[in-house]
């Protein structure tokens, strides 16, 4: 990581710590706190992914999404995630950035779109869009043919709400639209939005996997049973091995999805396996989280069970393993090449 | 712990991919039969891999290697995988028989066997589990006394892939007794399988072939020249023995060659089942083969990484065993082994076999138990 990258890290790592460290700190915060969102624009993690003359720090894809981790890490129940990705969208679109939380959301259908004199006219309803309800600005991707899609980018007049929850219990609402909007707001777009939105999804339950390896690590070593902590029982270690493995694929596969970020038409075949692996990995994760840290585990107080909560809802959100690796078989069927060695390789 | 749990970033250039292009374009020159590690064994494309210089590739000019850098290497290795290229005689020989020389060996040794394997024409079989020591390899009780001018080796070894037709066997044996500590003691002597006193049996495997051995050393003297490393010093060097045999892209690639020939099939079938489970093995392989480049990676570094190795060999096996059992349920299939269709054979082949992969170069719950200490529970 650049000097930069570690500066802005560490800023963040403070506000973490500060905002979601103990759970006691966390219940301040239920619900949404405009004063909460003030602090996380003047660390400027909503711009952070973008270069600097456009309000960012000029990071590189990979030392960004570590703020995405981290703040997974944490079961942080606020769209910086969104927000950064959406910005970062906006930006490469050419389309205005976005100020205050910000999200996006892909469209199979639900929307439609229609050339009305100067402007477009909107209409339609997505739904369980991730933080719909608080945010200021929605980016909706429409697939187009020959992979283009049309980007188009919506402030929260031009929507009403329906509220909704994933099993986080974050807002995931129901957008409904019927308006018109500039012709500015809207472009064609050679960038793969649901690919990203996969991308940051598989990144974020990286990071929130890191944390629950660790945690039950340190479970294990620490909670006395028998007189002896369950570290030393062989069962309990060949189950934090098991875990460790799946969560070490993670990391790696988390890996095509930042690389996604800058690859162009090759972001949706890195977003499908990145989507794929880490997906799969969860309820094999959480299930021997769950196991070896009893029934702990499974108090709201404890740390466990908010990341689980978060895992498992990240793991269907922009399409769960199935659909990616659908995505993936139906490419490799779609090529009509039979030779699967160099379509691996060039992912 | 967290260092366990990351891999560097593969290295890409446009070097390594036209060195990539290279290689592809010497095996398309041939077809390969379905081969793994057991049954692809070729002299004559071993030799010509070595006057290629794709053997002993990052060894020293001066014992005949090429020093190539490990990325170049990984290359090799995994392209000769994927395509099913018969591998098998120089493959112990060249991934680790030649490196522990090259670590441990005299100068003579060094001399004599490496310009050989690098060359393609020197074949070596690892003798390290007996009928009672497995996982427990400390147990061996093959014993090399020490004699006039060398050794007088007695004992069994087992499960000896390719000793029929090796030149010689690396034999982990025991030289004196430990002192109370068992993995004292303990050395590596490099054999000659002509030598007389040495009996090779060969074992029918759970598909009728018979790459494994028996080899038996009644009275076998060899001598002192034999020895490889310091007398006693046998258990750190096959630890580190291990951690090679561990580290490469064979550790997920078994399966392979099936999963590559069933493509067709499984897009002819047009059963909804099919593209999903095609898209799911291939996600797993992608991201194997990146953890496979972060470890070639580390040990280009100089690293020795055999906690990553062990996760990839335990994640890496998983996904062999599972291939051709989901092949055979995606494509509906009661497998007949002596079925004309080459893909129906070679699914029933591998899930027969399959159950290998998790006991050989490390039995997964070995390996789980390297990876929980690496993670500071023991």
């Amino acid at each position: 990581m650049s000097e930069m990258a570690h500066m802005v890290v560490d800023t963040c790592e403070r506000f973490l710590d500060t905002r979601f460290g103990p759970l006691q700190d966390r219940r301040k915060h239920q619900g949404w706190s405009d004063e909460l969102w003030t602090e996380i624009e003047e660390l400027g993690l909503g711009l952070s992914m973008l270069d600097a003359e456009a309000g960012g720090f000029g990071l590189n894809a990979e030392d960004s999404t570590q703020i995405i981790r981290i703040m997974a890490a944490r079961a942080a129940a606020v769209p910086v995630a969104e927000t950064m990705a959406t910005n970062w969208l906006l930006a490469r679109a050419g389309l205005e950035v976005a100020s205050g939380p910000a999200t996006l959301a892909h469209s199979s259908g639900d929307i439609t779109l229609t050339r009305n004199g100067n402007s477009w006219h909107v209409e339609g309803r997505l739904s369980r869009v991730p933080w719909g309800s608080q945010a200021k600005t929605l980016l909706i991707s429409m697939s187009g043919e020959n992979g283009i899609s049309r980007l188009v980018r919506i402030s929260d007049e031009a929507w009403i709400t329906i509220e909704g929850q994933n099993l986080a219990g974050w807002p995931r609402d129901d957008i409904i639209i019927d308006a018109n909007i500039d012709l500015k707001a809207v472009c064609d777009s050679d960038i793969d939005a649901q690919a990203i939105g996969a991308a940051v999804r598989s990144i974020q339950i990286s990071g929130a996997l890191d944390e629950v390896v660790r945690m039950t690590a340190e479970h294990v070593a620490t909670r006395v049973q028998f007189g002896k902590p369950l570290a030393k029982l062989q069962a309990v270690q060949q189950s934090v091995a098991q875990m460790a493995g799946q969560v070490a694929a993670s990391a790696v596969a988390s890996g095509f999805a930042v690389e996604a970020f800058a690859a162009g038409d090759g972001a949706r075949l890195k977003a499908a396996v990145a989507k794929a692996r880490v997906s799969e990995a969860v309820p094999i994760v959480v299930a021997i989280a769950h196991q070896l840290h009893g029934a702990i585990g499974l108090c709201e107080e404890h740390p466990l069970p908010h990341l689980v909560r978060a895992l498992r809802a990240w793991r269907t959100e922009f399409g769960n393993e199935n659909f990616w690796a659908t995505v993936i078989g139906e490419q490799i069927f779609a090529s009509g090449d039979d030779n699967l060695w160099p379509f691996i390789t060039s992912i | 712990m967290t260092d366990l749990l990351k891999f560097p970033s593969p290295v890409r250039s446009d070097e390594l991919e036209a060195f990539r292009a290279e290689v592809r374009d010497f095996l398309s020159q041939s077809i390969y039969e379905s081969s793994d590690l057991s049954n692809g064994f070729d002299p004559a494309f071993s030799k010509s891999l070595g006057e290629r210089g794709w053997l002993g590739m990052t060894w020293p000019k001066e014992y005949g290697g090429h020093e190539r850098n490990y990325a170049e290497r990984y290359i090799v290795l995994e392209e000769m995988l994927a395509a099913g290229a018969p591998v098998a005689a120089h493959w112990i020989a060249d991934r680790q028989s030649g490196t522990l020389l090259l670590n441990f060996g005299t100068e003579e040794q060094k001399q004599f066997y490496l310009p050989r394997i690098a060359a393609g024409t020197f074949y070596v079989c690892i003798g390290m589990s007996e009928p009672d020591a497995g996982s427990d390899l400390a147990a061996i009780r093959t014993r090399a006394t020490p004699v006039d001018g060398g050794y007088l080796i007695n004992g069994t070894k087992l499960w000896t892939s390719n000793a029929h037709r090796s030149h010689a066997i690396l034999l982990f044996c025991r030289t004196s007794d430990g002192d109370g500590d068992r993995k004292m003691g303990l050395s590596q002597l490099l054999v000659d399988l002509e030598t007389p006193g040495v009996t090779v049996r060969p074992i029918r495997d759970i598909v009728g072939e018979s790459h494994f051995n028996e080899v038996q050393f009644t009275d076998v003297f060899v001598p002192s020249a034999a020895l490889v490393g310091t007398e006693g010093n046998g258990w750190n060097q096959v630890m580190r023995e291990l951690a090679l045999e561990r580290s490469g892209p064979e550790r997920f690639l078994s399966s392979f060659f099936v999963l590559k020939n069933a493509v067709r099939a499984l897009r002819d079938s047009k059963l909804p089942a099919a593209a999903p489970a095609l898209g799911r093995l291939t996600a797993h392989l992608a991201v194997l083969r990146r953890m496979s480049q972060g470890v070639a990676a580390l040990i280009g570094q100089g690293q020795e990484p055999v906690n990553h190795a062990s996760i990839i060999k335990d994640l890496g096996s998983i996904h062999e065993q599972e291939t051709a059992q989901i092949l055979q349920d995606v494509l509906e299939l009661d497998l007949d082994p002596q079925s004309r269709n080459p893909l129906e054979a070679q699914i029933a082949r591998s899930l027969l076999v399959s159950p290998s992969y998790s006991l050989r170069g490390g039995t997964r719950e070995i390996l789980r138990g390297i990876i929980a200490r690496a993670m500071g529970l023991r």
